[in-house]
């Protein structure tokens, strides 16, 4: 799977994907906040009202959203995950409390963008598990972004789809059927769970630590699957959760209240620490070294949770975390 | 029909409901009264036996807090019994301290304001599509205009020239604390409608109901979102209050008040 990476931009993917729903369904609708590419461009297209531009206003989108979803369209909105909290209180109020079936997906979520710190988001997962009656999915590569979207699209109630902005490293070959939760890879050491990103980032630690992990991709983060995570996570007894998103709110937290709650057992983090992330270029190599979210922290943590302590000193100067090479 | 009748029976209720609970908006559901009976009674074509009847008019309360003005409407108008009107604030009752789509006959669940309108425009953009001929109505107040959504949602509404949207603001010149235009000057109100591209009027007798059904029967212009600012009283018809521009009563205040009101009304 990791022998060669190939990237995808999970973007693409839900562009593709809404165009090809809407061709099908004459009830969706495109609301942009100055937003969108070629969905953009098909929906303009299209004419008779579907793209629904409202200019720079992202507090107007939500609700005008919430509006057409009450008479019986189903409005797709897209914008930076940054602008969720522009956007909350009208999330909330008007497309949450009657729940609306209003898909919202948002892009450049995570640490990744040139925009810095007003605009990497990693706090969208906290914000959004907090909202009743919301669905919440985290794609894991371009083609599971396809799964996802459609997913969405078949639900009748509000739903949030988590994109990252840059291309991603493709960790499906083609579109997968939809699942909330995913065994990526079978292993008995430790139960990784990760979301989005990082379940390329637990594979290729997996591969490059020789860990033997149990990697889980979580791709529903509410309803949480609980079941599902319990019987994974009682497979090694011990948990590691990974994303690239704050360690506060995210699936991180949502995971240990379920241990806690239910068979304790040990559990460790990785996720960003409660900062504002800065700009950063594509080409930067060890974004997520800087933000002690790599492969190498992934590899650190398996080691501490299992108790391993015969890894060389020099291991990790012995392959370059980025590609995997 | 009888509106006098109906707007006696209305305030009426309003006293009841303020008296039921211990606690209430006063002050906006006593301006918009009339505003809300102009709409339920006159204008808006509304069926109270079949309220999600998909032809009907839509009527928005953007600030929901005026809701011992809408539940007496609502009631009058016979979405629901009056002998409902204990539940009101009840733990469990589907009749809440905003009003939401929950009682029969509200088509929007607000709260924070600013987002009626919106919600509106949504309602209004979404009958054009589907080419439909009925109407909305959002019913907003002053202060809501400092709202920043507000104003997205005007010049969303004009470009998308929606003239099947009409909304009424219930101008009674006091927000919580204090004076409306000192707190954040609104002026010209008129003319900032109408440069967003609303066709405007403003009517100086805000509390009477065939002014304001006058004024929603008037508009001339195509393609134009409509906009009337209804000069109201707040607290109108209880004077201890209305001099008081109150925007809640409890307590002995709301004992004196709804007798002076009551008082009052039945010597109209």
């Amino acid at each position: 799977m990791l022998d060669k990476i190939e990237l995808g931009k999970m973007r693409e993917a839900y562009a593709d994907t809404v165009i090809e729903l809407a061709k099908t369904d004459p009830d969706i609708v495109f609301v942009s906040v100055d937003c969108g590419s070629h969905e953009r461009e098909f929906f303009r297209k299209e004419g008779k009202g579907r793209l629904i531009e409202v200019g720079i206003a992202e507090a107007n989108s939500a609700v005008v959203a919430a509006g057409m979803a009450s008479e019986g369209f189903k409005p797709h909105v897209l914008n930076f995950a940054y602008l969720i909290e522009r956007m909350y209180n009208q999330i909330s109020q008007s497309i949450a409390q009657d729940s609306y079936d209003v898909k919202i997906a948002a892009y450049y979520a995570g640490i990744w963008g040139i925009g810095g710190r007003s605009h990497n988001c990693i706090i969208d997962l906290s914000m959004m598990r907090a909202l009743p009656n919301f669905t919440i999915f985290t794609p894991a590569d371009y083609w599971e972004t396809k799964a996802i979207v459609k997913k969405a699209n078949s639900i009748n109630t509000p739903t949030y789809v988590r994109l990252s902005g840059v291309p991603t490293p493709q960790v499906f070959e083609k579109e997968p059927d939809f699942s909330p939760v995913r065994v990526m890879e079978n292993g008995d050491s430790c139960t990784i769970f990760c979301h989005g990103t990082m379940v390329h980032e637990s594979l290729m630690a997996n591969k490059l630590g020789d860990l033997n992990a149990h990697i889980v991709n979580v791709s529903q983060i509410k309803p949480l699957p609980k079941q599902e995570i319990l019987k994974e996570a009682r497979k090694t007894g011990k948990v590691i959760v990974v994303e690239e998103h704050s360690k506060i709110g995210g699936l991180a937290e949502a995971i240990s209240s379920l241990i806690i709650e239910n068979e304790p057992m040990p559990m460790k983090a990785i996720g960003v620490d409660d900062i504002y992330p800065l700009s950063v270029l594509m080409e930067e190599p060890d974004v997520y070294k800087y933000y002690g979210i790599s492969s190498e922290d992934i590899i650190k943590t398996v080691d501490s949770i299992t108790g391993y302590e015969n890894r060389p000193a020099n291991f990790f100067s012995s392959y370059n975390s980025n590609t995997g090479d | 029909m009888d509106l006098d009748l109906v707007e006696k029976n209305c305030t009426s209720s309003i006293f009841d409901l303020l008296e039921l609970h211990g606690i209430g908006h006063s002050g906006g559901s006593l301006s918009v009264l009339q505003v809300l009976i102009s709409l339920y009674f006159e204008i808006a074509n509304v069926d109270s036996t079949n309220p999600k009847w998909p032809q009907r008019d839509r009527i928005v309360l953007s600030k929901a807090h005026a809701t011992e003005a809408m539940y007496a409407v609502l009631a009058e108008k016979g979405y629901f019994e009056k002998t409902r009107f204990g539940e009101y604030l009840r733990l469990g009752s589907d009749i809440q301290g905003h009003v939401e789509i929950s009682t029969p006959g509200v088509e929007y669940s607000g709260g924070a304001l600013g987002q009626g309108i919106t919600f509106a425009c949504g309602l209004a953009y979404a009958a054009k599509m589907r080419q439909e001929t009925h109407k909305i109505y959002a019913v907003l107040g002053d202060g809501e205009c400092h709202e920043g959504s507000v104003w997205e949602a005007a010049m969303f509404a004009s470009h998308y020239k929606l003239d099947n949207l009409f909304i009424v603001i219930d101008n009674n010149h006091y927000a919580d604390h204090g004076d409306v235009d000192e707190m954040m000057n609104l002026q010209p109100f008129e003319e900032r409608w109408e440069a967003f591209g609303w066709e405007t009027k403003f009517i100086e007798e805000g509390n009477k109901v065939s002014s304001i059904s006058d004024a929603l029967r008037g508009f001339e212009k195509a393609d134009k979102p409509k906009c009337v600012i209804a000069n109201t009283v707040k607290n109108y018809g209880v004077p201890m209050w209305e001099e008081k521009h109150l925007h809640q009563v409890a307590g002995d205040l709301l004992t004196e008040g709804v007798k002076q009101g009551r008082r009052l009304l039945h010597a109209r």
